[in-house]
């Protein structure tokens, strides 16, 4: 009679997964879905603080925009566009360029070469203001002139 | 979900567990990869279509800017402001001197007037955006950067 009664309680006690696997699917499902799986415009790195830096509209300003990083890996600063380094500046010339010519300012008069493009840039706030600087100038020179500067807007616990 | 997890009622029972292994893996990636976006904004720069990089400036150009110096103290390695001949200590300063400044460009009729920051080259570009910063809480409109060393000359 013993045995019957301690194998009865044996089988009472078994694990009921199923509502754990319910949370776990819930679980899942959220951080799928907050998972950011676009291809990334944009680099880890430390912003400079700003709190009457815009923020960005939700809405389409008239201009398509491009986002350039400007990182440090091993103490060499370079610019970084959708994921792609370029340590080279004649390589990044060249991709400024091409980006230029993708969306000309329809206001150009004949011999200019502006574009409607705007740059993003996101520049580390450690970064020596020569390169920022080298950046520009670059953009200026192929006739990227709308140039947006990335900052952080602070929180109250950044303040 | 719900149902009877008695073999003898139902003989084709799943196996849950590796099921959940798989689960606790794909749910461990997903928090590891989770990152909390940080609110961020941004300062719209034009650069300039009708100047080059150089402004001639004759003697008798009125000085018609507010202009912040940043120069690099290499040897402790900070940064040092200058407003005018003045050696700025902190932000409050420097921006009480922009807002005195940009008020009396106001007054006399040149809103337009241009906060100019003229910084060194190893200058940490968070200072230079500190200034811009600044100069915005005061309602300046047009800020500039000086021209500095031209790569793309000096390159050829």
């Amino acid at each position: 009679m013993s045995r019957f009664k301690s194998q009865d309680v044996e089988e009472s006690v078994a694990c009921n997964l199923i509502p754990m696997i319910d949370i776990m699917f819930l679980l899942l499902l959220f951080f799928m879905l907050s998972a950011d799986m676009t291809q990334r415009v944009t680099e880890d790195m430390k912003l400079p603080l700003a709190d009457k830096a815009i923020e960005d509209p939700k809405e389409k300003e008239g201009y398509e925009t491009s986002t350039v990083n400007l990182i440090c890996e091993n103490d060499v600063w370079f610019v970084k566009i959708a994921g792609h380094g370029y340590p080279d500046w004649g390589h990044l010339r060249a991709t400024l360029d091409e980006l230029a010519r993708l969306s000309p300012d329809p206001a150009n008069k004949a011999g200019e070469n502006f574009s409607s493009r705007a740059i993003m840039l996101r520049a580390d706030s450690d970064a020596p203001y020569k390169e920022v600087q080298r950046v520009i100038q670059l953009c200026s020179t192929v006739g990227l002139y709308k140039i947006e500067v990335v900052a952080i807007k602070p929180t109250p616990d950044k303040v | 979900m719900s149902g009877s997890q008695d073999p003898n009622e139902n003989p084709v029972g799943i196996n849950v567990v590796p099921m959940v292994d798989v689960i606790f893996c794909l749910c461990v990636f997903f928090m590891c990869s989770m990152k909390f976006k940080e609110l961020e904004g941004k300062f719209q720069s034009w650069l300039p279509k009708d100047k080059g990089q150089t402004t001639p400036m004759t003697k008798d150009t009125p000085i018609e800017e507010i202009r912040v110096a940043l120069l690099w103290d290499k040897d402790n390695k900070t940064t040092v402001r200058l407003f005018g001949r003045a050696i700025i200590r902190d932000d409050a300063q420097l921006q009480a001197l922009i807002k005195d400044s940009y008020a009396d460009r106001v007054r006399s009729g040149h809103p337009e007037t241009p906060v100019i920051i003229d910084a060194a080259e190893m200058v940490p570009w968070r200072e230079v955006v500190n200034v811009v910063n600044l100069s915005k809480r005061e309602g300046v409109d047009k800020i500039e950067f000086a021209a500095g060393k031209n790569y793309e000359a000096a390159k050829k």
